[in-house]
């Protein structure tokens, strides 16, 4: 399965999903249309369960999403909710926040609320 | 190829439903399956609707404060550019004393002018020439 790597924009995440089962999504998102800019990502997702189904860690470092960005976010989990459900495969959500910025790890707190998913708290 | 949405899951939802209710075979077997499906479809999207609210208000005071942090920069900027004009362009400077002509028509040391229109202070010593000007009789150590 090929490596999925998307650069940093203004207005988009730097995404590195790698096949290893290394999925990291880092930086700011606001784009014009969350929908097209997620689609290859939950394409590639969806792929990776189907086909590959290794343990997931996936690295979380974000500065700022929009709503619709934030929705794309949780349609990601439930990607990686429903894989865990279905697999022995074990998935880790470690998720980053600047020592300082209360608002991203607040974030990531509500994120983790209703999951099921393993959350780890990082500060940096 | 329809239009990419971020609630494709929740529109297929629906479309499973319309296609249901077009049906004139409706049984109610069918109608309770589709009603089920739909229930927990509205149920996920009240709970995500809340989740999304409180997390795009989280955002929006992240906004916020980055505002009030390039507004709070943008000011302090302004009055460093302030100070920075404030000492461009000709001084009017005494020949024989070197007191400066403020604003106010006031003459002030030259310390005192430039430590209230910048952002320098002043540590005063004595330099070699007028050390020897005002002490012949001091030798400084080697």
């Amino acid at each position: 399965m090929e490596h999925l790597k998307l650069d940093k924009t203004k207005f988009t995440l730097a995404i590195d999903f790698n096949p290893n089962g290394t999925l990291e999504m880092e930086g700011s998102s606001y784009p014009e249309s969350a929908a097209e800019f997620f689609a290859p990502v939950y394409d590639w997702l969806n792929r990776f369960v189907s086909e590959v189904g290794t343990n997931i860690t996936l690295n979380l470092r974000f500065d700022y999403l929009n709503t619709s960005s934030v929705k794309c976010v949780l349609n990601i989990l439930e990607i990686l909710e429903s894989y865990q459900e279905n697999s022995d495969s074990k998935i880790v959500i470690n998720w980053y926040s600047e020592e300082d910025d209360e608002d991203i790890f607040e974030t990531g707190e509500e994120l983790a609320e209703d999951s099921s998913l393993n959350f780890n708290f990082i500060s940096y | 190829m329809p239009k990419e949405t971020i609630f494709n899951k929740e529109n297929s939802v629906l479309k499973s439903a319309k296609e249901t209710l077009a049906n004139e075979n409706l049984s109610p077997e069918l109608i309770k399956d589709e009603l089920e499906k739909v229930v927990k479809a509205f149920e996920k999207l009240l709970k995500e609707n809340e989740k999304l609210t409180k997390l795009g208000d989280i955002m929006d005071r992240k906004l916020f404060a980055y505002k009030e942090e390039i507004e709070t920069k943008k000011n302090s900027l302004e009055e460093a550019i302030g100070k920075i004009r404030q000492l461009e362009g000709i001084l009017p400077i005494c020949a024989s004393c070197k007191k400066i002509r403020n604003e106010e028509n006031n003459w002030q040391q030259m310390e005192v002018y430039i430590s209230a229109h910048s952002e320098a202070d002043f540590s005063h010593g004595i330099c070699p020439d007028c050390t020897t000007r005002l002490y012949p009789n001091f030798k400084p150590k080697k």
